[in-house]
């Protein structure tokens, strides 16, 4: 019993130095930490200020820093992603929507500097795919416009026209108001009257 | 009676004290801004004495960070510290 005892003792002893070198170490790594929040922090109104001045999206601001208030972001992760959206605003590419991803990221625990990696990528992505849709869009206008045109062309212009030769596409066709109505009358035969 | 009485009012009592500090906290004053416009600057040159600051103000990590949100969120506060830290950080060159 004695003997156990003493063990227990010795153990206890044996192991404090060790148990205080680590608190030593947590209280240097908390310390540590503290100061980069601190540094961090404090950069964050001027980080602010400079997004606001690029013209980054009031809202998307306020979310971010609202998650460093309420402890979802840290002050390093709040101030880097401001930073992004300020360069993406210099790029000309909005931001909307952007601090719903950061909460979506940090929920499946992306953190840091992979946190501004994905959100650099994120943004990257969004704004490629909105090129892409405004390519689409102006290409489906010109296909629609060159059909009109060609439909246009392939009416028999000879009526009203003669000498008028073939159209060049881009030019809309002008036709005089006698052709146009003999071509009417031979396109909608139907709607003829009998007065 | 008496005695539940008389910690019902307590209580009550402390929670009106509690909520009307931190209504006090969320609103920076202009002295809190130069308060934390002057760690800031300090931030940038001397950590070591930087900490020392706050200790003498008596403020956490936490507060600090508290008051740079309440800042960065409405534009006044935030030009008025960006302002006053440029001049500290010269001061302390």
């Amino acid at each position: 019993m004695k003997q156990t005892a003493l063990l227990a003792i010795v153990a206890i002893l044996s192991t404090a130095p060790l148990l205080a070198q680590t608190a030593e170490q947590r209280a240097e790594a908390t310390a540590t930490s503290d100061v980069a929040e601190l540094r961090s922090a404090s950069r964050l109104p001027e980080a602010v200020k400079e997004a606001r001045a690029a013209g980054t999206e009031e809202e998307e601001i306020a979310n971010v820093v609202k998650d460093i208030q309420e402890k979802r972001l840290s002050s390093g992760e709040g101030v880097n992603t401001i930073r992004i959206m300020e360069e993406n605003t210099t790029d000309g590419v909005s931001n909307k929507g952007i601090s719903d991803f950061v909460a979506e990221q940090k929920a499946k625990g992306v953190q840091g500097e992979e946190l501004g990696k994905a959100v650099k990528a994120e943004l990257q992505a969004r704004h490629r795919v909105r090129v892409e849709e405004g390519r689409g869009a102006t290409e489906r206008k010109e296909e629609r416009t060159g059909t009109e045109e060609e439909t246009l062309e392939s009416q028999p212009t000879g009526r009203g026209g003669q000498g008028q030769g073939q159209k060049e596409k881009g030019q809309t066709g002008t036709q005089t108001p006698e052709s146009r109505t003999e071509e009417e009358t031979a396109e909608k035969p139907t709607e003829k009257t009998t007065k | 009676m008496k005695r539940r009485v008389l910690l019902i009012a307590v209580l009550t009592a402390l929670v009106v004290v509690s909520c009307s500090e931190g209504k006090v906290e969320k609103a920076v004053s202009q002295q809190s801004i130069e308060k934390v416009a002057r760690i800031a600057a300090m931030l940038e040159s001397d950590e070591a004495q930087a900490l020392e600051m706050m200790t003498a103000e008596k403020m956490t990590v936490d507060q600090y960070k508290e008051i740079m949100t309440a800042i960065a969120l409405d534009e006044k506060l935030t030009n008025t510290f960006v302002q006053a830290k440029k001049t500290f950080m010269e001061q302390y060159k």
